[in-house]
């Protein structure tokens, strides 16, 4: 199927895999103490956001949408690891 | 859309542009203001799961142990390939190529039946164990936001049917609308890998 491989899809759908194994990982090998980890927990939202923006912009096409959608789509993946740490942290 | 020597920086093909021209002409998209909307409700459930986490984070840890990561890992893999799919299927539509574009978004299909079964897998495991819904305040919000997501899902499958019809029958093809179930196919494929990480991952 040679539509898998044009553009950067593929390459974009490999580096998600990559990234999605490493935060399994981050979060495997701690996952027998029943302790709170905040190291953990920033590094697997931020990698989970890092994600998001590349579906975001790639897959969803909004890398050249309209600036309203682009500046939306930003606040929310700038602003939701934010909101979801300060949570946290309260 | 900015100027053609932007266009051609950024490598876009014809398509694109006149997709990017159509979303700079249409500001408010209905699909796109959905999608917005939804991202930002779902976020309201994100950083509500995570004051309460931050309240009983004992409880929360204790039974996110009845979570299996490799029922998540595997969910995950399939909704990412999915999105690669149907970025795919996209592309070979705007090529004029139907034939690999329906088989593309019925392979698209196909993986988000695999996270449906396997979703569904999952969570009777875990209530065969005794995880149910009123276990706890984290069982509560797990079943509730993965619940609200499968539904996502459901709408995503339903969305991509009628892709696939479109696809088929020469009549009603419409670049417009395979953009925009794409998008909110993507979007759910998004909202789990924050689900993934929130509920799975976090320590």
């Amino acid at each position: 199927m040679q539509y898998l491989f044009k553009g950067r899809i593929a390459l974009v759908w490999l580096g998600l895999t990559i990234v999605t194994l490493i935060s399994w990982q981050i979060s495997y090998v701690g996952r027998a103490g029943l302790s709170p980890d905040l190291t953990v927990s920033m590094a697997v939202i931020v990698i989970a956001v890092i994600k998001a923006r590349f579906v975001l912009r790639e897959f969803m096409e909004v890398g050249h949408a309209s600036r309203w959608l682009r500046v939306l789509s930003d606040v929310w993946v700038v602003g939701l690891p934010a909101a979801i740490l300060g949570a946290l942290w309260i | 859309m900015a100027s053609p020597d932007i266009a051609a920086s950024l490598g876009l093909t014809a398509q694109e542009i006149d997709k990017a021209e159509r979303h700079e002409a249409n500001l408010v998209d209905g699909i796109w203001i959905f999608i917005v909307g939804d991202l930002f409700i779902f976020a309201s459930y994100f950083v509500t799961y995570a004051l309460w986490r931050n309240w009983e984070h004992g409880i929360f840890l204790a039974a996110q142990q009845h979570l299996s990561l490799g029922f998540g890992l595997f969910n995950t893999m399939a909704l990412l390939v999915s999105s690669w799919t149907l970025a795919a299927a996209l592309k070979a539509m705007r090529a004029g190529d139907f034939d690999a574009a329906g088989w593309l978004t019925l392979a698209t299909m196909g993986f988000g039946l695999v996270f449906v079964v396997s979703k569904i897998t999952e969570w009777s495991v875990e209530v065969s164990h005794g995880f149910v819904f009123t276990s706890n305040m984290f069982s509560q919000f797990y079943f509730w936001t993965t619940g609200v997501h499968i539904l996502h899902v459901f709408f995503g499958l339903l969305a991509l049917f009628r892709l696939y019809l479109e696809v088929k029958d020469p009549a009603c093809r419409n670049l417009a609308t395979a953009e925009s179930a794409a998008a909110f196919w993507h979007m759910v494929d998004l909202l789990w890998l924050v689900i993934f990480a929130l509920m799975y991952l976090m320590r």
